[in-house]
């Protein structure tokens, strides 16, 4: 598989546009929508690469901004999300699974930062987990109680995958499971 | 960012039971290999000359070895050995790193940004002038490692042991040194307002 991440300044914030993209295929993904850098569509059309679906891991602002102007770019592509954000939004949830190419992600629900929170976890080997976990860090909670469910959602879900499947979230650094698991200070 | 990474064209070892990924140009990952010492300087000379940026090198051994100035951008070195390795200039960019031994390792002036460190142990390394910037630093051990005049903008040390590490004018920019053990470290001049939640930062100078 193709894997490039893309950071873009968004409103005094730092946020990460992903693209996996299968090699036989040429067919791809981005997930989050937070920018739409030139050098991301550069590389798509140089990859030949073709974009089918857009897949958000949440609603804020530094998620789905550029949403209008991808969807103006990959116009048949498939917006994956737990709300209506674009006309050709498939909602999905929990335990869904979409097909990019040959490759094949599953929906797991990581609410705790929104309550509708999702990640896509490609096979073994890749999560985007969009502001759920950061590297040493969990996504911001508005209460106790949502932490407690964020937690609980990384640990059962993605603390259980193999320590080398890396972990792309929706800002700063790439990490795996791996070191999170060891040494993330808020799983303890 | 949007670097070539490790992720393409992935072979697997042909060994029995081995999961992990073939070296370059070989059926087997370094530990299954034949004619390892061959291997070694062929991948030294590639890694000069520019060839192993985004190659599978999962547990390769380069202790010692003189990569200065090599680019191995985007590249798989889980649990490599670079213990004592030169690393001068060289570009590690967006490279994964985790568990790696960059023990003793001289890494003046090398780029880390993006790079997946933790776990790694660079205790003793000589690193400064390197550029660390949304790197992965988590848990890594890094006691008495040398990081003066780096760029540590948003890089993410939590749990970082910088036991009397020197950190002299390196820009500490939202680094997050959330629960990280600064002890007797010298960040005299350092640039910026990091994220020192929960730290150990007795004996240090400069925080
Ligand atoms: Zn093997």
């Amino acid at each position: 598989m193709i894997v490039r991440s893309w950071m873009m300044p968004c409103g005094g914030q730092e946020s990460n546009i992903h693209l996996i993209a299968c090699e036989s295929t040429r067919e791809a993904a981005i997930i989050d929508a937070g920018g739409f850098p030139a050098e991301m569509r550069e590389e798509i059309k140089s990859l030949a690469l073709r974009v089918t679906h857009v897949l958000i891991t949440h609603g804020h602002h530094d998620h789905v901004d550029s949403l209008g102007d991808m969807m103006s770019a990959y116009p048949r592509a498939i917006v994956c999300a737990t709300q209506r954000v674009s006309e050709n939004t498939r909602i999905v949830a929990e335990g869904d699974t979409l097909q990019v190419g040959e490759l094949r992600a599953h929906v797991i629900q990581t609410s705790g930062h929104t309550p509708d929170s999702i990640s896509f976890v490609f096979g073994d080997e890749i999560v985007f987990c969009g502001d759920a976990l950061f590297a040493g860090s969990i996504g911001g909670t508005s209460s106790a109680r949502m932490r407690q469910e964020e937690i609980t959602h990384i640990r059962e879900k993605i603390l259980c995958l193999p320590d080398d499947c890396e972990i792309r979230p929706g800002h700063g650094p790439v990490t795996t499971v791996g070191i999170e698991r060891s040494s993330n200070p808020f799983l303890e | 960012m949007g670097l070539p990474t490790h992720h393409e064209r992935v072979r697997r070892c042909g060994a029995p039971q081995c999961t992990h990924p073939a070296l370059p140009g070989v059926p087997h990952c370094w530990e299954h290999v034949e004619n390892r010492e061959n291997l070694h300087e062929e991948l030294i000379t590639k890694a000069r000359d520019g060839s192993l940026a985004g190659q599978c090198l999962w547990g390769i051994d380069l202790s010692g070895a003189d990569l200065r100035g090599a680019d191995l951008r985007g590249a798989l070195l889980t649990e490599a050995k670079l213990q004592g390795a030169h690393l001068e200039r060289a570009n590690l960019s967006g490279a994964r790193l985790e568990r790696s031994d960059l023990r003793e390792a001289q890494a003046e002036g090398a780029t880390f940004a993006w790079a997946v460190l933790g776990l790694a142990d660079l205790s003793g390394g000589q690193f400064p002038r390197c550029d660390f910037s949304r790197s992965n630093l988590v848990g890594v051990r890094a006691v008495g490692g040398v990081f003066d005049e780096c760029n540590l903008y948003y890089s993410r040390p939590g749990k970082a042991d910088f036991t009397r590490a020197s950190l002299r004018e390196a820009n500490l920019t939202r680094a997050v040194f959330r629960r990280a053990i600064l002890r007797e470290a010298d960040a005299t001049g350092h640039g910026g307002q990091p994220n020192l939640d929960g730290a150990d930062t007795r004996g240090a100078r400069g925080l």
